[in-house]
């Protein structure tokens, strides 16, 4: 971007350009005045630059005139929970940003930041007021912690995990190429959120919600793994979890084979250097849907291991993972499309 | 009101005005997205018309867009990286609607012209005049503000067709004088005086 496109008011450029450049901006090119245009602007560079200006002009024109609307809120959570005796109180404060669509003024969501103050209070049921009294029993007799306290130790959860974060539009096509938190690292467009009941006229739903995601022949999914506070999981020796979800083919015929794996990627694309600890795989063969499970687990002994990508001109050194943040991938091998729903992850012992 | 936004035509707030909002809703995060987001709508919309023409397919695009760069945006980033990530992006999301669509009755621009394009808008000299443009505009004629409007301001994608009927024209020579509207409208700005 270094040599700018500077207002030069002594180009004059034909009427046929300006002819050509306006109906290509109004979308009223027909095939041989698109050829002329083309030919235009390959041969002469002050003739792509007016066509660039004009085109952002019109960009300006638009933005003047259609209206731009940005929402913020602002959302206050407060959650009571009571278990055992013991209650507990939660608060989050989060923004929350919406975007307008001028053109049929959908808005979508950005999913909240949280700023969340969490503060966890805790009762007896008998004598809500006599803490100290509690605290002196707890002394005594030196029983163990409050049950409530492992219940609320963070655990791993997929971000979006049934695929509902993001409204399709009624009038618009059932498929949106957005998958919010599912494109980490690299982006595909072989994979697309569905509205399964439009998308099928009515013959199939969704297993959870209105949507799933569709992958065609080597689409894939990434997310990083986080638990329920927003802190990444990081990869450690001897690390286990369990990965299930559900999952049928799009249409009769030839099952389908996926991939799940566990990845670190110490770098994206073109530079790319990703590791792949473990890997499992699984076969989709029904066109209902049907519930998978897998276990990955990292190596016990040690997380010293050799990228299983490198990108072109990086050395291909061992790598030691320990400490960086987890992803899972799932990736279709297969030439057979097939949709994917209700997503869940659990660490196991 | 306090100074323009760069480029939008939006005024930024002033402190005191800010001090009336709760300051929990002005996460300094946010703000700073939203500011980034406003500063960058209107050369990405450029951008990205380098390879769609659809308004509404555009607008889809820059809100996925920022959905995307919500998502995946770097506590720290300049405007710079937030620009040139939004680009990546925008280009990777008007392929894919390319290839969903396959427009058939548009006649495209070949690919690797569409790129050229779409990476020589990137290279206009960002001179942030939609205030001024804005003045512009309201010099026109009612009759020359209804054809703007036609073609910019209503939902309906017919609109200038139909204004053509009422008008008893014809719709070819409403675009010509589109044509000439925009190139009023950009001398006027050009010369940062109001258009006589």
């Amino acid at each position: 971007m270094s040599d700018r496109i500077s207002n030069n008011v002594n180009y004059q450029p034909s009427s046929e350009l300006r002819d050509l450049v306006d109906k290509m901006i109004d979308d009223r090119l027909l095939a041989d005045e698109r050829d002329s245009l083309e030919a235009l602007l390959e041969s002469n560079s002050e003739a792509l630059n007016y066509c660039a200006e004009r085109v952002h002009f019109h960009a300006e024109l638009e933005e003047s005139m259609a209206p731009v609307r940005v929402e913020l809120t602002q959302k206050r959570h407060v959650v009571f929970e009571k278990k055992r005796g013991f209650a507990s109180v939660s608060r989050a404060m989060s923004n929350v940003v919406k975007i307008e669509n001028s053109k049929h003024g959908k808005a979508v969501e950005l999913p909240p930041k949280p700023t969340t103050q969490v503060n966890f209070l805790s009762y007896s049921l008998v004598a809500l007021g006599l803490m100290a009294v509690a605290a002196l029993i707890f002394q005594l007799t030196r029983s163990p912690e409050p049950e409530l306290a492992p219940s609320l130790a963070p655990k791993l959860a997929f971000n979006n995990a049934s695929f509902e974060d993001l409204d399709i539009n009624e009038k618009s096509p059932p498929y949106i190429f957005t998958i919010l938190e599912w494109q980490d690292y690299f982006q595909t467009s072989k994979v697309k959120v569905c509205d399964v009941d439009r998308a099928t006229d009515g013959k199939r739903s969704a297993k959870e919600g209105r949507y799933a995601v569709i992958i065609e022949e080597g689409g894939f999914l990434t997310q990083r793994l986080t638990y329920d506070d927003g802190t990444s999981l990081k990869a450690r020796k001897g690390l286990k979890f369990r990965i299930s979800g559900w999952a049928m083919l799009e249409s009769t015929g030839k099952p389908c084979s996926l991939s799940i794996a566990t990845r670190v990627v110490a770098s994206a694309y073109p530079s790319m250097r990703q590791v792949q600890p473990s890997v499992e795989k699984i076969t989709v063969e029904s066109t209902e849907w049907k519930k998978f499970s897998v276990d990955l687990s990292l190596p016990k002994d040690s997380l010293v291991m050799r990228p299983n990508v490198t990108g072109a001109g990086l050395e291909n050194d061992l790598m030691d993972i320990t400490g960086l943040n987890l992803a899972i991938s799932i990736d279709n091998k297969s030439s057979v499309k097939f949709f994917l729903d209700a997503m869940s992850v659990e660490e196991i012992k | 009101m306090g100074q323009e936004l760069k480029g939008t035509g939006i005024p930024q707030l002033t402190n005191s005005e800010l001090e009336k909002v709760d300051a929990a809703a002005l996460d300094p995060q946010v703000r700073k997205f939203v500011d980034f987001y406003l500063q960058t709508r209107v050369p990405l919309r450029a951008y990205i018309y380098g390879f769609l023409k659809n308004s509404e397919a555009i607008e889809d695009c820059i809100q996925e867009t920022c959905m995307l760069v919500w998502n995946k945006q770097q506590e720290g980033w300049t405007l710079d990286e937030y620009q040139k990530f939004s680009y990546a992006t925008a280009r990777f999301k008007a392929l894919s609607w390319l290839k969903k669509h396959q427009p058939k009755k548009h006649v495209q621009l070949s690919p690797a012209m569409m790129e050229k394009l779409a990476d020589r808008t990137l290279q206009v000299e960002p001179d942030h005049r939609i205030s001024i443009l804005n003045d512009c505009l309201d010099r026109l004629s009612p009759e020359q503000r209804n054809i703007l409007d036609a073609r910019y301001e209503a939902a309906d994608s017919q609109a200038l067709q139909l204004l053509a009927n009422s008008l008893s024209r014809k719709v070819d020579s409403l675009y010509k004088q589109l044509e000439r509207l925009r190139t009023i409208l950009r001398d006027c700005v050009r010369k940062e005086l109001p258009y006589q």
